[in-house]
């Protein structure tokens, strides 16, 4: 599993990562520190074997292991800052798709003013949110209940079996979920 | 040689007295799968109004379907304007109020099965009656009654007015195990101008400044056959129509999901690793006539989702075993 995996940051660094993995690679990327210390080396090997001084890494190795003494081993509470910039800056700069791209990078990076240097086309935070937030942070009341990581999956699910029910309701199913009332509770 | 058709006709003039309560069944049928077509290729748009609870939406929708398959935009008229845009190959709710902006896969509509004689329809019958309940009119159109009653309390019962002309679905309760509607929506006006500008397919609120919870990579995660997932009891007629693994926009594990059906009815069981302790959900909730009913097995979260009766969630999410092994 790990070595498929490493296969996929080292196609990933070559720019030849299919559109489909590539989402699905960077989330673990985000999530399990030793990926992204497998980056770091394969960015060091090639580098090495190319006989370049490092201008990618300048600094990069120190800033990965400060980030990851900072980071509490995934949180509960969703520190928005995982996951090392300058990976974000090289994947948009590979030029794959800029829509692609876009989607995975705003997964990445849910709140990075980096994006806005990487793609014009996206601006993904405001300076106002810098205080930590959760990764899924749902103000609503739609489903009655207390915890909002339960009710952003119980929407996620939502969204998910309407696909799967049969269409006996017309528009009803995606109603509910345009349609309900905030100050449900 | 007597033609098969021509056998029919001339039992249908031998036994119409007998054959009306058969009829007016199969009729109703014929009224259902008109609508689910409807639904999927009209050219339509118009505003409806949806109550629940005591509350009272209104919302747009505008429905377009070429060669290009199916769009459909729904957009909510007060309040918080969310949007829902879905076409062929994605379903994108953009919830403002959220600040997020959530992208599934879609698929193609189901429709109800055309053979009427099919095992499908035949199986349905044990669990519904369908009868044709009269005329009225609707968002100034002609409408014919369609009502579906379960035989059992595990399932809800609908009251669908179906415009005449069209098989569109413009007004239609959901009905409750004691009769009482859990759910109305009705259109107040529509129009099926035969061509849609591809203008008002377009969501108005693009989310720039807004989270994306997006998942390119879905049903190409392995579909295991191990079955470590038991689903122990299910109401009479609900059985297995799907498995697969999931990548949801919101979880970052693939989450096991189960579709089960009685042809009519749908209930979605998803099983999904969850981390963290407080994110944990146990018990009842609902949105609608929607259920839900969430259940802790062997460290994972089981979640029971739809349009059926609390007690239908509560039986099949207590229901889940883990099996060890093979």
């Amino acid at each position: 599993m790990k070595d498929k995996i490493r296969e996929q940051i080292s196609a990933l660094m070559d720019g030849e990562l299919s559109d489909m993995e590539r989402p699905l690679l960077l989330r673990q990327m985000e999530n399990d520190p030793s990926l992204r210390a497998d980056w770091e080396r394969y960015h060091l090997i090639r580098d090495a074997l190319k006989g370049q001084s490092s201008g990618f890494m300048g600094g990069f190795s120190d800033r990965v292991s400060k980030s990851l003494d900072e980071e509490p081993v995934i949180s509960s509470t969703r520190s928005k800052k995982r996951f090392p910039t300058s990976i974000a800056r090289y994947v948009a700069g590979i030029g794959i798709a800029a829509s692609v791209a876009t989607v995975a990078v705003l997964i990445a990076l849910p709140d990075s003013p980096l994006v806005d240097n990487a793609n014009q086309q996206v601006a993904v935070s405001t300076p106002a949110e810098n205080a930590p937030q959760e990764w899924v942070r749902v103000s609503g009341t739609r489903w009655d209940v207390d915890q909002p990581a339960v009710e952003s999956r119980l929407n996620s699910y939502l969204v998910n079996h309407n696909e799967y029910s049969n269409g006996m309701q017309g528009v009803l199913p995606y109603a509910r979920i345009v349609g309900y009332d905030n100050e449900q509770k | 040689m007597i033609k098969p058709l021509r056998a029919v006709f001339f039992l249908s003039l031998i036994l119409p007295a007998v054959s009306w309560g058969v009829d007016s069944s199969r009729e109703a049928q014929q009224w259902l799968v008109r609508m689910s077509q409807a639904a999927q290729q009209l050219n339509y748009q118009g505003n409806f109004i949806y109550l629940h609870n005591g509350k009272l939406e209104s919302m747009r929708v505008v429905h377009k379907f070429d060669k290009e398959g199916e769009r459909e935009r729904l957009i909510s008229l007060n309040g918080v304007a969310r949007e829902i845009v879905r076409d062929n190959s994605h379903v994108t709710c953009i919830l403002p109020d959220d600040k997020s902006v959530m992208v599934d896969k879609s698929r193609p509509k189901k429709l109800f099965p055309v053979d009427l004689t099919s095992q499908d329809v035949m199986r349905l019958s044990e669990y519904y009656n369908f009868e044709l309940a009269g005329q009225d009119r609707i968002a100034s159109r002609d409408t014919q009654i369609v009502r579906v009653k379960p035989r059992d309390r595990f399932r809800f019962g609908y009251r669908l007015w179906l415009d005449t002309e069209t098989g569109l679905l413009l007004k239609s309760d959901m009905v409750d195990e004691n009769g009482k509607p859990v759910e109305q929506i009705m259109f107040t006006g529509v129009d099926f101008s035969p061509s849609i500008a591809d203008e008002l397919l377009k969501p108005e609120l693009m989310g720039r400044e807004y989270k994306w919870f997006e998942h390119e990579k879905d049903e190409a995660v392995s579909i295991e056959t191990e079955q470590n997932w038991q689903v122990a009891s299910l109401p009479a007629g609900f059985a297995m129509t799907e498995h697969g693994k999931r990548m949801l926009p919101t979880a970052n594990n693939p989450v096991d999901h189960f579709v089960y059906s009685d042809g009519l009815a749908t209930v979605s069981v998803y099983i999904e690793k969850i981390e963290a302790q407080d994110d944990l959900m146990r018990g009842l909730s609902h949105m609608g006539a929607v259920h839900v009913f969430g259940n802790v097995v062997n460290d994972f979260q089981v979640t029971v989702v739809g349009e059926v009766p609390a007690s239908t969630v509560t039986m099949i999410g207590d229901s889940v075993r883990y099996t060890q092994g093979d």
